[in-house]
């Protein structure tokens, strides 16, 4: 009875995974005579034509393509649970996982970042401009917010980039283009990292921040009119442990969904501030990638994103479940 | 000492908003003797429920601004205390109860650490000594199984059940006085009466003083020692329950213990009061019953308001031409 | 028989702009919806006038002025390293945008007021299968299955208004559904039901009212939304290249050096179109929804109401109160 919620979730989540996959299978199969010709890798130079007729029949025997599209199908869904998402049409001809998985974690280093930032700045500030309903700090905010919204991360990046970078040089406007190579973990390299992050999560972040804060406050002022908070209060309870035991605890149940979803949008919003910054993240590797019509890459990269915007969302409902204990009875608030 | 545990002089709550200022109690006189059940009946928007929270100072500035000549609890002034000053009588000298106890508690703690909060912050009891203590009180309300339900969540427990733990969450600190807003409208009337027995016997039990907001009028003639009788923020009578019933004074009494359905043995009409509650924006001039009473031949209803007058034996009314009828006992 | 035929078409388009003009009015009251409304008003007169506004024609090579000059009287905001005036330019890129913005965001309106109807209403199967799939387009990330989607069909603005509304709708579809349910379970709907009104009468004549205000308010918001997208998918110099738009100067700006040249007007001015068409639907947005769910905000101006109290007059009333009372007599103890 309990984990009838978490097993419905987990099932749903493998439906809409299997879904997306298959999905992922068909688009850059349509359209075209030759589906295969996509996944030819182009024609370098000093290839000779009888070289690249033996590519062409690797590729084909890779994918399948000469075989059915069922088979095509099983072998795609057979290469993807071993890891295998093809191969790059780079140089060398990488396997597509293997550009994913060193790229990834330069954009998680900005996407994470920014979370953490926005979220917890953010929801500080929302409960404060809650307490302080009708002044100053509140007014502030829900003025800002309207702002806010109406300037998409990017312009706040390139200003930022623009003006902080490259008219006062405080810190760089464009990423450092040997970042990437020269990390070695050491102090010196993770402060220079800092310092190329700064402006695009702070780029990144305001947006974020703004968003956390209005749907903090609006959560709390809602939850602070509930009849429980009054009773906390006739109960004589200090105002902290009102605040953080009762209040806060129902108030911040929708911004934890909220914050799951966050990273999902994120991911994919880094693509454009990336190129703001000349930050090697997965976004650029997109973007080259569309650039270069490197299908295996560009799909490859597509699923990856689609299955942690899949993940995000379980996690935020199982999250939802843990936290809040209506859920397990099966009724939803 | 003082035997009066509550004692409230011209209470007066207005709420300005922006389509004019809401006057929901002009200056009410209140009084509650040590554990002694007192009743403030009235329909909704009469101005019990904020008048409730304004004995025990919980209304917030802003939206709502209150003034009292004198508000005493347990001979002491409290008019000015401060915050903190309150949060020491609240919850352990004073407490209340309010009408929905599935939205009276948190739904995400469990109902035992609810109660384990009044023993471990305000009594300073350890966690196990609360725990122990909470099980406790949940039997002592007649809850069953009361270990079992000190783990459960609000919304996992019964209308009645819940309405018990409140009640014992409410209890746990020995109050002396306990403030009862609508505590039995939810519910069934089996339960209902199960559960006005308890307060009956948590007041016997501690010599409690209990104060009872409500609308029903058979609730106040079964518990309750004296009745205040509320209309648009006035009171408009008040007297030793008995009396109140048996000799009302007031117009707005009489009709609302006519509007009582009563098992009888002619069968009657409904008796109503006719017209609605004055809107809180637009009180009428003079007496704010006057649109509705059937007793108004006199020209001074329509001017002026009767102040409250003593009739001796406990009893005041606020009217001009007060009721001199004897209201039979099978009527 | 032709005049009841045209008395039924009429009839509701009658009632349509009749509510339109009602809500446009309301808009118009509001301080934030009035805004929003000079700005669209604004806006899209220089969309269509843009000839007649710009000094220059920016797409004619032949008046091209000097390169990479600062805003001065011939060319009010500067000219870009090809001497392009970039007033002109701003006022071209009014075009793509606020076009694209209020197309799509009709089109995704429609279709996501249709299927979430459809879905909310008609319930199980239709609803589940419905859902899934908008579950399933959530998951995908937007930006780059669009990036992914004019690769492979082209970059013509039909095209990109096409994959814009196939991926838009999904949103709005679940939050119209959710709505449909709680008023399907009105009485109004109930008692229209047992009168034996088919389905279709009841989805328009009684559900699709209800719905309307959230659309309304939803299209000014998404038209926000798909500016933002076409800016940032422009700036990523994978939009259409045929018109000037916005995003695309930000892109031709960076890529041409205008943060290490200085040319702060070439970024500047686009970023402030976007600021502005952005501002102008949100705006409409922000009021609409204020207006039609009054809540959050309008209640701190009881905050501002006690302010403009005066001390004296609160005495005064409470002294009315006393006087009364202290005729009979106080209680004497």
């Amino acid at each position: 009875m309990k984990f009838d919620y978490v097993i419905k979730r987990i099932s749903h989540t493998i439906l809409i995974f299997l879904a997306v996959v298959t999905i992922n299978f068909f688009i850059p199969r349509i359209g075209n005579d030759d589906p295969a010709s996509r996944y030819y890798p182009p024609q370098i130079g000093t290839m000779t034509d009888e070289e690249y007729d033996e590519i062409k029949a690797l590729t084909r025997e890779q994918y399948g393509f000469d075989k059915s599209p069922v088979e095509q199908y099983l072998i795609y869904v057979k290469n993807l649970l071993s890891g295998d998402l093809g191969n790059s049409f780079q140089p060398g001809r990488p396997k597509v996982m293997k550009l994913i998985t060193e790229r990834l974690p330069w954009t998680l280093v900005l996407s994470l970042s920014t979370m953490m930032i926005s979220s917890i700045v953010g929801i500080m500030y929302g409960t404060f401009a809650a307490k302080k309903r009708g002044r100053l700090p509140d007014t502030l905010l829900l003025a800002s917010s309207t702002l806010l919204t109406a300037l998409p991360a990017f312009i706040i990046a390139l200003i930022l980039s623009m003006i902080i970078g490259f008219e006062l040089e405080w810190l760089p406007g464009y990423a450092d283009p040997s970042m990437m190579t020269a990390f070695d973990w050491s102090f010196e390299q993770i402060l220079n990292v800092i310092r190329n992050a700064t402006l695009p999560v702070i780029s990144m972040s305001i947006g974020g921040i703004v968003g956390y804060a209005v749907s903090t406050r609006n959560s709390v002022i809602v939850v602070s009119s509930d009849d429980y908070i009054l009773t906390a209060r006739a109960k004589g309870l200090s105002n902290g442990r009102i605040l953080y035991r009762h209040t806060l605890t129902n108030a911040l149940l929708p911004i934890v969904t909220r914050f799951m979803m966050g990273l999902s949008a994120l991911i994919g919003g880094a693509v454009v501030i990336e190129k703001v910054f000349n930050w090697n993240g997965m976004g650029t590797l997109f973007i080259n990638a569309n650039l270069q019509n490197d299908y295996p890459l560009m799909m490859g990269v597509m699923l990856f994103l689609s299955s942690i915007a899949l993940l995000a969302n379980l996690t935020a409902d199982l999250l939802y479940f843990v936290l809040d204990p209506r859920i397990m009875d099966g009724g939803r608030r | 000492m003082t035997d009066k545990i509550l004692k409230i002089r011209s209470l007066k709550v207005i709420f300005p908003t922006e389509r004019g200022i809401v006057k929901a109690v002009e200056g009410i006189d209140f009084d509650v003797y040590k554990g002694e059940c007192v009743a403030i009946v009235g329909e909704s928007g009469c101005g019990k429920s904020v008048s409730s929270l304004a004995f025990m100072r919980l209304l917030q500035t802003p939206p709502a601004i209150v003034d009292t000549k004198v508000h005493e609890f347990d001979g002491v002034d409290i008019r000015n205390y401060s915050d903190k000053q309150m949060k020491n009588i609240l919850g352990t000298k004073m407490t209340m109860i309010f009408q929905d106890a599935l939205s009276a508690l948190n739904p995400v703690i469990k109902v035992g650490k609810q109660i384990d909060e009044i023993y471990i912050k305000k009594l300073g009891y350890s966690k196990s000594e609360a725990k122990i203590a909470s099980i406790e009180i949940l039997r002592l309300v007649g809850v069953p199984s009361p270990e079992k339900r000190y783990n459960d969540y609000p919304h996992q427990l019964s209308g009645g059940m819940r309405q018990r733990a409140l009640i014992g969450m409410s209890f746990a600190s020995d109050p002396k006085l306990m403030i009862a807003d609508e505590p039995t409208t939810a519910l069934d009337v089996t339960i209902e009466a199960q559960i006005l027995q308890l307060l009956k016997d948590l007041q016997k039990k501690n010599d409690m003083a209990l104060v009872l907001i409500t609308h029903d009028l058979s609730v106040v003639r079964r518990v309750a020692d004296r009745v205040y009788v509320m209309y648009c923020g006035k009171i408009v009578e008040e007297g030793p329950t008995k009396d109140v019933f048996r000799n009302p004074k007031h117009p707005y009494t009489l009709g609302l213990i006519n509007s009582m359905p009563k098992i009888g043995t002619e069968k009657q009409e409904f008796t109503q009061i006719p017209d609605n509650v004055p809107h809180p924006l637009h009180k009428p001039d003079g007496c704010y019953f006057r649109p509705r009473c059937s007793n108004t031949d006199v020209t001074i209803c329509k001017n002026c308001m009767s102040p409250l007058v003593d009739l001796g034996g406990g009893q005041r009314v606020r009217c001009w031409n007060p009721l001199k009828n004897k209201v039979g006992g099978d009527k | 028989m032709n005049n009841t035929m045209t008395k039924k078409i009429l009839n509701p388009i009658i009632n349509f702009l009749q509510t339109i003009g009602g809500i446009i009015k309301k808009t118009w009251n509001h301080k934030k919806g009035r805004i929003g409304l000079i700005l669209v008003v604004l806006l899209a007169l220089t969309a269509i006038f843009a000839p007649l506004i710009a000094p220059y024609d920016p797409y004619d090579v032949l008046q091209r002025g000097e390169r990479g000059v600062g805003p001065s009287l011939d060319h009010l905001l500067g000219t870009t390293s090809f001497g392009q005036d970039i007033f002109s330019m701003l006022v071209y890129g009014a075009r793509v945008s606020m076009t694209i913005g209020i197309i799509t965001a009709i089109l995704i309106s429609f279709t996501g007021a249709i299927i979430g109807i459809a879905a909310g209403y008609l319930g199980k199967l239709p609803d589940a299968v419905i859902m899934r799939i908008v579950d399933v387009m959530l998951v995908i990330p937007t930006l780059p299955i669009t990036i992914v989607l004019t690769n492979l069909f082209g970059k013509s603005y039909p095209m990109l208004i096409f994959i814009f509304t196939l991926f838009g709708w999904a949103g709005l579809s679940r939050v119209v559904r959710s709505q449909v349910l709680t008023i399907k379970n009105t009485n109004y709907v109930k008692s229209a039901e047992l009168f034996g009104g088919s389905k279709w009468y009841i989805m328009t004549k009684h559900i699709l009212p209800g719905v309307s205000n959230q659309l309304i308010m939803n299209t000014a918001m998404t038209a926000a939304g798909v500016m933002i997208a076409e800016a940032g998918l422009s700036f990523l110099g994978l939009g259409n290249t045929e018109f000037i738009s916005w995003g695309k100067m930000l892109a031709d700006a960076q890529s041409s050096g205008a943060f290490i040249l200085g040319y702060w007007w070439w970024i500047l001015a686009p970023a402030l179109g976007i600021f502005l068409s952005v501002s102008s639907y949100m705006l409409i947005g922000f009021s609409l929804e204020e207006i039609f769910n009054p809540r959050m905000s309008s209640n701190s101006s009881q905050f501002k109401v006690l302010k403009t109290l005066s001390g004296k007059y609160i005495q005064e009333l409470f002294d009315e109160m006393e006087t009364i009372d202290n005729q009979g007599g106080e209680h004497n103890d």
